[in-house]
């Protein structure tokens, strides 16, 4: 009878292959589900099935092309990709990382970035969690009235801003006008905290599409996805290119289940109202907040760590 | 009478003192150290694998068996408290640090020899403690070792257990055998298990043998390809994640219930 275990060249392990399969599977889902990347989640979850990390990340990485790929195409059939909005996200993106690898190098000089890093990244979870939560639990309940006071609510300095911005377009898909530099600059922002917290940032982006790009739910998981699609279509060459960390095996087995796992969450997601899809995002947004919470306070089992890891 | 036996004796007393000291140069050696396997295939569905080990020992009072794989450098991030808050507080260089270090022993080595033994003999906690160093701008705690080997011990790269067995054979003789449990991170290459007899706290045989680890089939062909035409391999990659991501989409788009 023929091993269940696979042997992953390049990171030099042997793992289960329904563990690969299944940590594929749930990530998919999450990501074909709320536009999310993953690998905020599916790193560490590599990590502590042995996966060195810097093979972790950048297997991850690889694996999420396969998923934001099928992800797209699924929520592009159902015309839910503003590629638009998308390359101006990408764009700053770009522009967000690199100055967020300086900021990094900084505040590593100061002596001071990891705990800026962690503090950054539970702030930032809860924020966002306790909000998307609170505003989507308000939202399910009073649905009429919200509606209603939102019709009749004048606009927040937040907006008049916005609106007074230069080189306003329109993004058909999303149903929305803005500058072009609303899209630029907040996924500058982006960026830059994706850079500080070293993951791919879809869990940041989708609050911000939501809430200060004011896309449509939907419209926000396919976007998402697209950008990170091409995030991840760049990292996963460079790390092949100059580290050698890509185990192709190991994202194959990942990618089957995360695939599979997107498609899923995609027509579950399409099933869902808006507000039942942000609130699950935001319980996990707060699960994988008090989790970091926790690993900050409580003593870890042991004192050393591999570079690279938070 | 006598002056014949005188004569027998005489010639037979080469024969005598020859038949002694060959006898001493086997009680002495091990011989047939023998591991099986001494090959091992790390193929697609390879997950470490047993080595037996069995051997011919003269008698002694307990027999340790070491593998070694080479040293490296390694640069860690060390927690400490700031604030009520576990952080990565340092980087620490730890230098000399056996890749693996895998032990079985007929009983614990604090019972067969002391630790300067140890330490010569490079066998154990000892040894390693000796032989690990500890370099960081930030001031050192003290507890670095203690810390190391628990980080090793977790990622299955240090063992050291109890497992070798030895049982009379002919006079004067014992029979080794042990299970040595290579993990399947070890990497590849070819690694030196060291027999070692030890009596009355000396060591008084040793031995060697060879275990051959390598890639073969497809691990071997997709390690060749990341490292020696990277950036095919990440093209490839790309292209490998992107065809079954489009294709898983199709699938599912076929199937009954696609929402449009």
């Amino acid at each position: 009878m023929p091993s269940l275990y696979i042997y992953l060249p390049v990171a030099n392990v042997s793992v289960h292959i329904l563990v690969l399969l299944g940590l594929g599977l749930l990530v998919g889902f999450l990501s074909g589900l709320f536009g999310v990347g993953g690998g905020f989640l599916l790193t560490p979850l590599l990590m502590m099935i042995g996966i060195p990390p810097t093979v972790a990340a950048a297997s991850d990485a690889n694996q999420i092309v396969a998923a934001s790929t099928s992800g797209t195409f699924a929520h592009w059939r159902l015309g839910n990709v503003d590629f638009k909005m998308g390359l101006l996200l990408v764009m700053g993106g770009v522009i967000g990382g690199t100055l967020g690898v300086q900021l990094i190098k900084m505040l590593r000089a100061a002596g001071n970035a990891d705990f800026v890093i962690k503090v950054t990244y539970v702030v930032m979870l809860a924020i966002i969690g306790s909000y998307m939560f609170q505003e989507s639990l308000s939202s399910l309940r009073s649905r009429p009235l919200q509606e209603a006071r939102t019709k009749s609510a004048k606009p927040s300095w937040f907006a008049r801003c916005c609106e007074a911005l230069p080189f306003s377009m329109q993004f058909e898909k999303s149903g929305v006008r803005m500058s072009v530099f609303m899209p630029l600059v907040l996924g500058t922002l982006v960026g830059v905290l994706s850079a500080l917290m070293g993951v791919g940032g879809g869990f940041i982006m989708v609050p911000v599409m939501i809430y200060m790009l004011r896309m449509p739910m939907h419209v926000v998981v396919g976007t998402s996805l697209f950008q990170v699609l091409f995030t991840c279509v760049v990292v996963t060459f460079m790390q092949s290119y100059y580290n050698h960390t890509v185990d192709l095996l190991l994202a194959v087995f990942l990618l089957v289940g995360s695939t599979t796992g997107a498609q899923l969450g995609a027509r579950v997601g399409s099933r869902m109202k808006a507000d039942q899809l942000k609130i699950v995002l935001a319980g996990i947004v707060l699960l994988v907040m008090v989790k970091m919470a926790l690993d900050l306070l409580l003593p870890p089992g042991t004192l050393f760590s591999y570079q690279g890891g938070h | 009478m006598i002056r014949i036996f005188f004569t027998i004796v005489c010639l037979l007393l080469p024969v005598i003192a020859g038949a002694v000291v060959a006898d001493t140069t086997t009680q002495d050696t091990i011989s047939a150290l023998i591991l099986s396997p001494d090959q091992i295939e790390m193929g697609t569905f390879y997950h470490g694998a047993n080595v037996q080990v069995s051997a011919d020992i003269p008698e002694c009072e307990s027999a340790v068996l070491v593998l070694k794989v080479g040293t490296e450098e390694m640069t860690l991030n060390r927690k400490g408290r700031v604030a009520g808050i576990w952080l990565n507080v340092a980087q620490v260089t730890v230098q000399d640090v056996p890749k693996m270090y895998l032990l079985a022993a007929s009983e614990s080595l604090d019972r067969i020899c002391d630790t300067s033994i140890q330490r010569e003999m490079q066998l154990g906690v000892a040894y390693l403690r000796s032989h690990i160093h500890f370099v960081s701008e930030e001031p050192l705690t003290g507890s670095e070792f203690d810390e190391f080997m628990k980080f090793k011990k977790e990622n299955g790269a240090y063992r050291m257990d109890l497992g070798v067995d030895l049982s009379p054979a002919e006079p004067g003789r014992l029979k080794l055998s042990a299970r040595l449990p290579v993990p399947p991170t070890m990497p590849p290459g070819t690694y030196e298990v060291e027999l070692l007899c030890f009596r009355g706290g000396q060591p008084t045989a040793s031995a060697s043998a060879d275990v051959t680890l390598d890639r073969v089939g497809l691990a071997r062909m997709m390690v060749d390809l990341a490292h020696d035409r990277s950036a095919l391999y990440g093209i490839l990659a790309v292209a490998v994640a992107m065809v079954v991501g489009l294709v898983m989409g199709v699938i599912f788009d076929s199937l009954p219930g696609a929402g449009h």
